[in-house]
């Protein structure tokens, strides 16, 4: 082991070489002449070029290439910070909201409070605008949100007895019962230790907020008395063998695709841009599937929470903020793009009055409660999002922490309550590991 | 290319010895292992080629090992126009990577190979030490290091930032190194100097050919892996108009914002991406056995 470095520095000395050499015929780097500003801009939705096309007709001064990176676990974030750390990166890019903490962490993106006004920011859903902002600084703007609802089979839901969808928590747990009650495969839901952004948007939904910042300080309440009785009614379930824990049925895994193709897992608590999924994985049961607003802990609420959902970032290093911040600013504002991005991207925007138009067209594959289908968005559209989550400044580790240990409840039949203060001890010491003030909060 | 019938023929009578012992009873259990291996090897494929005909939703609702509906026709169509056909451009670019840096690294590995082989210089020993090191680092372990160095130098993003690493192939060097050793000898050379060659001709006329067997050998080795190379493209490339094959479809992958599913496409890439693979064995795999097994005698 003590001799690779050395072996590296060889390699990379020969490398050296080549490049050398071969500088001379290198391909041309983009030519930045007659004061065009040129940003690079990275996503990984479709249909990007078409915006950038569109922002560079308008303004000339300002050229913007925009990439479609691949979006996979373990590939788009790590390319990012490396391409920071080379001096590559680009100067607009893609930030999912939960990862937004992690970057500024790492002082990877730029605040742009100064370049977006406050009339600008009232254009969009305060939850969203929430997430990009700490402190009086403002690290993005939002481009899409998950907001949260309940997808139903209800046929299946029929089958079993139950009329109407569940409104309260209390009435999810009895429906589990009679779903089951169809057949040992009948499910109401799958349930995956390890999907955690789920998990903790059911934790958000209650209230039971796992990261807040108190001036310099993060204050983490994993373990909070909201947090177990949440933990606490899923461990209820899985004790009676009500919801589905094979690894397989795993959201988006192929036994979990199957079954909502058949029938037999009957609902998925899931973001708005859940639909597209449904739709293409259970096309059988077109027809079926209905939408309704997330079961709730006190009655008469509308509570939901983010499951997904990206903002638009300038990144560290740009040499040109201000155009990069003015370019993020048209892309979430202008009709044009916002046109693009909803029609033909998918997105549930989070720009407001673009929402506005985005909820018309009823969609005939989600008829099991509406005759000629439901305009899905607009279960959405109304939702309370709680205040004050914001997500971990170290994510990935968060994530490992909360898998892994909820993983090792469910195959040794421990609950997840179990888990929780031993979550919360391992983030709060990763994250003073790191140099992040971090606290328990209870 | 003289050598080769030789080898060849010698092949043909060792597998007939081996193909005359097979059917014997007390080597039933060995076909067994071989026919249980064989399976356990092709039943991914066979899986890529049957679900590769499949829909999106047959793709997880009907049984894998067996076909649906038969919608090939359409996944091919869909999979050369979605984004304007950019998949093809993919295959181009994987297909130039695979072959220029192939070739490239081929070529480098033979001459360097053959130079520590024959050539007596001060620090011979120390080159093939530190190429027989470089040859068990990780090329993974040296992916970032690249990136770093390629940004500084401006060639990130570009051919040339896939293409040059591919040309450094350290396990090349030293299996150039042992063929030249173990199949050239020093007589040969000696004979064509007193005949007044060149040493590049003595090295390209004499060399060569006989070292042909073993060059497809490493062209091989390198081509897989500059084929399957995922994490260097990864961080290197940022322009999906410069992506291999199997980074452009890594950006098919489930996209949260998009309301469509293409996994039928991803399935039906990937196989069509696998193919050249396969015929490119089924062509050269005479040279790749007997380039095997070139050093073993005496190396």
């Amino acid at each position: 082991m003590a001799s690779r470095p050395l072996r590296a520095t060889a390699l990379v000395s020969v490398l050296l070489i080549f490049t050398s050499l071969l500088a001379a015929c290198g391909s041309s780097s983009s030519g930045s002449g007659g004061g065009v500003v040129n940003l690079t801009f990275w996503s990984f939705n479709q249909q990007i070029t078409d915006q950038a096309d569109a922002f560079n007709k308008t303004h000339p001064n300002i050229h913007v290439t925009a990439l479609k990176e691949p979006s996979g676990f373990g590939q788009y974030y790590p390319k990012v910070l490396s391409a920071i750390k080379a001096g590559n990166a680009p100067d607009v890019a893609l930030i999912e909201y939960q990862y937004v903490p992690t970057f500024v962490s790492r002082g990877a993106l730029v605040d742009i409070s100064q370049y977006i006004p406050q009339s600008v920011r009232q254009q969009f859903d305060p939850a969203a605008i929430g997430l990009e902002t700490f402190g009086n600084s403002l690290y993005g703007l939002p481009q899409d949100t998950g907001p949260e609802g309940l997808f139903y089979n209800a046929k299946v839901f029929a089958q079993a007895g139950i009329t109407a969808p569940p409104t309260s928590w209390t009435e999810y747990a009895a429906d589990a019962v009679k779903i089951h009650a169809l057949g040992p495969n009948y499910y109401i839901t799958s349930f995956s230790p390890t999907n955690t952004g789920w998990f903790q948007a059911l934790m958000w939904q209650a209230g039971a907020i796992w990261f807040t910042t108190s001036g310099n300080s993060w204050v983490v309440n994993i373990n909070s008395a909201q947090a177990q009785q949440v933990a606490g009614f899923w461990d209820n379930l899985i004790k009676q063998g009500l919801v589905d824990t094979a690894t397989a049925d795993g959201d988006f895994q192929s036994g979990w695709n199957n079954a909502l193709d058949k029938g037999t897992i009957a609902s998925w608590i899931s973001a708005v841009w859940g639909q597209g999924v449904v739709k293409g994985d259970a096309a059988d049961q077109k027809g079926n599937w209905a939408v309704a607003p997330m079961p709730q802990w006190t009655a008469g609420n509308n509570d939901s929470a983010f499951w997904g959902g990206s903002g638009i970032s300038v990144i560290a290093g740009t040499k040109h903020a201000k155009e990069a911040a003015e370019f993020v600013q048209w892309y979430l504002t202008d009709s044009t793009s916002l046109n693009i991005g909803v029609q033909q991207i998918g997105w549930y925007p989070s720009n407001l009055a673009a929402r506005q138009q985005a909820l018309t067209t009823p969609d005939p594959y989600f008829a099991g409660s509406t005759p000629g289908g439901q305009i899905v968005d607009k279960t959405f559209a109304s939702v309370n999002i709680p205040s004050g989550w914001a997500f971990p400044p170290d994510l990935d580790a968060v994530t490992n922490f909360e898998g892994n240990d909820f993983n090792t409840a469910i195959t040794n039949n421990l609950t997840l309550v179990s888990q929780l203060p031993n979550i919360q001890n391992q983030v709060i010491t990763d994250l003073q590991s790191q140099g992040i003030t971090a606290k328990a909060g209870n | 290319m003289a050598t080769v019938p030789a080898r060849q023929s010698r092949a043909h009578q060792a597998s007939g010895l081996i193909g005359a012992n097979t059917w014997a009873p007390k080597n039933l259990l060995g076909l067994l292992f071989l026919v249980i291996i064989t399976i356990y090897f092709l039943t991914p494929l066979y899986w890529l080629a049957i679900n590769a005909t499949k829909n999106n939703t047959d793709l997880f609702s009907s049984f894998g090992l067996w076909i649906a509906h038969f919608n090939i026709a359409q996944n091919l169509a869909d999979l050369f126009s979605h984004q304007d056909g950019i998949y093809l451009r993919w295959i181009e670019n994987t297909v130039l990577y695979a072959v220029f840096g192939g070739l490239a690294s081929t070529f480098v590995s033979v001459m360097a190979g053959y130079a520590l082989s024959k050539y007596v210089f001060r620090g011979r020993r120390l080159v093939f030490g530190l190429v027989l090191g470089a040859a068990l680092v990780p090329q993974i372990t040296l992916a970032l290091p690249i990136y770093l160095l390629e940004s500084k130098y401006g060639i990130a993003n570009t051919y040339w930032a896939v293409l040059l690493p591919s040309i450094l192939n350290p396990l090349g060097v030293y299996l150039a190194q042992v063929y030249a050793s173990s199949s050239i000898p020093n007589e040969l050379i000696s004979a064509a100097r007193v005949d007044g060659a060149s040493e590049f001709r003595i090295f390209w006329s004499i060399a060569l050919p006989i070292l042909m067997p073993g060059m497809v050998t490493i062209f091989l080795f390198q081509f897989v892996a500059i084929w399957n190379n995922f994490l260097l493209p990864l961080l290197v490339l940022s322009d999906p108009k410069l992506f291999p094959v199997n980074l452009g479809l890594a950006t098919w992958n489930f996209d949260p914002a998009a309301h469509e599913l293409i996994y039928n496409l991803i399935v039906t890439g990937s196989f069509l991406a696998v193919l050249p693979l396969i015929v490119m064995f089924l062509f050269l795999q005479r040279f790749w056995r007997s380039g095997l097994t070139f050093g073993s005698v005496t190396g």
